[in-house]
């Protein structure tokens, strides 16, 4: 290894439970790496004998994080990938952390929301919102940036619907909200940086068709 | 209306003198490197019409830094070199005889880009071979791409090669639908193997059109060209890719230790690119430092069909990747381009009187090699103290029948006629 640590391969992992079931995934494929759910609050783990080191970081960074190269791949729910815009290779899904991204709202829209006039839509994922509507819907509609609590908005008719990742529903059913239509399904992805894919690409390719063998 | 007045827009910057005379340095290499290749320089200016670009959509037009003349008509910032350069083909130089090779550096504005050290003004240099078709042209862009990125001082890098008529030929004979084609697309260009079952499932792909895309996504030895051409059934396929086997192989007897990998996902800007394609990548680089390939149908859209293949590189990228290699070495890279920003230059007090004999004395250590400043004050000696403590300038003064060194800094002159002690010595006797 260099000083730059040419030699080491970088991989960053959300922190949390999907960096947990990464690691589960990894020692399945007998990939050898640091185990994350022993780091405490180590934010970066190196094994120079294996060359390899993961970076414990927020979901939302980890497409930056990659896109920039300062970690040669990572693993990164499809929803934040949608929302980053990011030019990454796209290379394996995960098959976990499924869930799905969902317009939601109110139970009396769930026929009428298509033809409904200026659609606010309140969302933490306000560029894919709006990407969807023109790409799928042809309308442009009107996006409110919120952090989280998204159920919130539709309920104090700050907006006629949300746009949020929904996993068992038990929120939406809670607060009276319901699915009107599933957007994506979502689940993590495995994505790489496009110039260490073809400067390490042994590497790489063997740690994406070891996993790719245990991927459900 | 002074809010700003201390700061730069996003995405554009200042060369400091140390980053100033890396870039006036790499200029030079470049310069001299595309010169000695044989290539014709051509300049085009730094404002087009924006119709130079909107009419072969050349550039997004998000991505052109805009404004309106006079006329009312839509000007654009420069954006690139080889659309420029196929108006200038097809205009000033449309009795000029083909093919012939071509270079450019200059500025180039990109409103969508900045962040991750890149930038939205910033110098790139190209190479245009036009009325160039076949593999002796594809074979020469990538040498000289390659001899380019070696003229930098830079060690570490690797090719990517691939071609993108061969997938264009494949999705006409799947005749699918746009989506799918899209989708397609997309996961190839992101080898995105694990997305096949999906599409496979969404769009009913054929047995053979999924065993296509899974040997382009995942295979990069030279056999897959063969394999992939007897699976199409093509006779448009297979051309393409015994011309990128052709490509390869020539690339790689002349240099068997260039890092070249064929990869036949690289798809991007497939409406403008027609035939081989290659990127180059660094250690310290998140994208690639180098974008080339053969774009056939440029030219014709400016009135001069011609074949043409090229590449183009930007100067920031160089760089920063000549940065990662000199810091891997505990160097700088001022290092790696044999250059120095250690200022060693003169600095001549003198009596207003003998203005004169000082800019003699400045014209004869120039000559000495010795780069030479008038100053602008009267001779203090607390000044010079002061200066002397700052900086390694040779102090001097001169005056009507005086000569000396103030600091007595020993210099060297590199070249010229006479030694720095003989040439204060003739000014301090007054014989000048």
């Amino acid at each position: 290894m260099d000083k730059n640590g040419n030699g080491l391969l970088t991989i960053a992992l959300p922190k949390g439970r999907l960096a947990d079931s990464t690691y589960g995934l990894f020692v399945e494929a007998q990939i050898q790496c640091p185990d994350p759910t022993e780091a405490g609050r180590k934010l970066i783990l190196t094994d120079e004998e294996l060359g390899i080191r993961l970076i414990l970081a927020k979901p939302t960074d980890v497409p930056t994080y990659v896109e920039y190269g300062v970690a040669d791949m990572g693993v990164v729910g499809l929803d934040t990938l949608l929302e980053a815009e990011r030019n990454l290779l796209e290379v394996l899904d995960l098959g976990i952390g499924r869930c799905a991204l969902c317009l939601c709202g109110d139970p009396k829209l769930l026929d009428v929301w298509p033809s409904l006039p200026h659609k606010r839509i309140g969302s933490k994922y306000p560029r894919y919102t709006e990407r969807y509507f023109i790409e799928q819907m042809r309308e442009s509609v009107e996006v409110i940036y919120l952090n989280g609590s998204v159920e919130l908005a539709p309920l104090l008719n700050l907006t006629d619907m949300i746009v949020d990742i929904v996993e068992s529903g038990q929120t939406l059913r809670e607060n009276g909200l319901v699915v009107l239509r599933e957007l994506t399904p979502v689940s993590a992805r495995l994505v790489v940086n496009q110039a260490s894919m073809r400067i390490k690409q042994e590497r790489i390719n063997g740690i994406i068709s070891a996993l790719s063998a245990v991927v459900k | 209306m002074n809010k700003w007045k201390y700061f730069s827009p996003e995405g554009v910057r200042d060369l400091l003198p140390a980053e100033f005379l890396a870039e006036e340095e790499l200029r030079r290499r470049l310069t001299e490197y595309l010169h000695q290749s044989g290539l014709r320089g051509l300049g085009t200016p730094e404002i087009e019409f924006y119709d130079l670009y909107a009419s072969g959509r050349f550039a997004p037009q998000e991505g052109l830094f805009k404004f309106i003349d006079e006329r009312g008509r839509i000007l654009c910032l420069r954006y690139d070199g080889t659309i420029p350069l196929a108006r200038v083909l097809g205009t000033s130089l449309r009795e000029h005889q083909l093919p012939d090779g071509f270079w450019y550096l200059g500025s180039v504005f990109r409103y969508n880009e900045q962040g991750g050290g890149k930038l939205r003004a910033f110098q790139q240099a190209g190479v245009e071979l036009i009325g160039a078709g076949g593999t002796r042209a594809d074979a020469e862009a990538l040498r000289l791409a390659s001899g380019f990125l070696a003229a930098t001082g830079l060690q570490e890098y690797t090719f990517a090669l691939g071609e993108v008529s061969y997938f264009k030929y494949l999705l006409e004979n799947w005749q699918l639908a746009g989506e799918a084609e899209a989708a397609i697309i997309a996961a190839v260009q992101s080898q995105a193997v694990a997305a096949l079952p999906t599409l496979t499932a969404s769009y009913g792909l054929g047995a053979d059109i999924v065993r296509a895309l899974e040997m382009i996504m995942t295979r990069r030895d030279i056999g897959v060209l063969e394999d992939l051409s007897a699976l199409a059934g093509d006779s448009r396929v297979r051309e393409a890719l015994d011309n990128l086997g052709a490509v390869y192989a020539a690339v790689r007897q002349i240099d068997p230790e260039v890092n070249l990998v064929l990869d036949l996902t690289l798809l991007q800007s497939m409406e403008y690119y027609t035939g081989t394609v290659f990127k180059a990548y660094a250690p310290g680089l998140a994208y690639p430092l180098l974008s080339g390939g053969r774009y056939d149908n440029v030219l014709a859209n400016f009135s001069r069909p011609a074949p043409a293949t090229g590449f183009s590189s930007s100067l920031p990228f160089i760089l920063r990747a000549l940065s990662w290699q000199a810091k891997n070495r505990d160097e700088d890279v001022l290092d790696i381009l044999g250059v120095s920003d250690k200022l060693r230059r003169a600095r001549i007090y003198y009596a207003l009187p003998a203005y004169n004999r000082a800019v003699e004395l400045s014209r004869e250590l120039i000559a000495a090699s010795l780069p030479t400043l008038l100053d602008w004050e009267d001779y203090d000696p607390d000044t010079a103290e002061a200066v002397r403590e700052v900086s390694d300038d040779l102090l001097l003064y001169v005056d009507l029948d005086d000569c000396r060194v103030l600091n007595g800094a020993d210099f060297d002159l590199s070249r010229g006629t006479d030694s720095l002690a003989g040439i204060i010595a003739r000014y301090a006797k007054g014989e000048a």
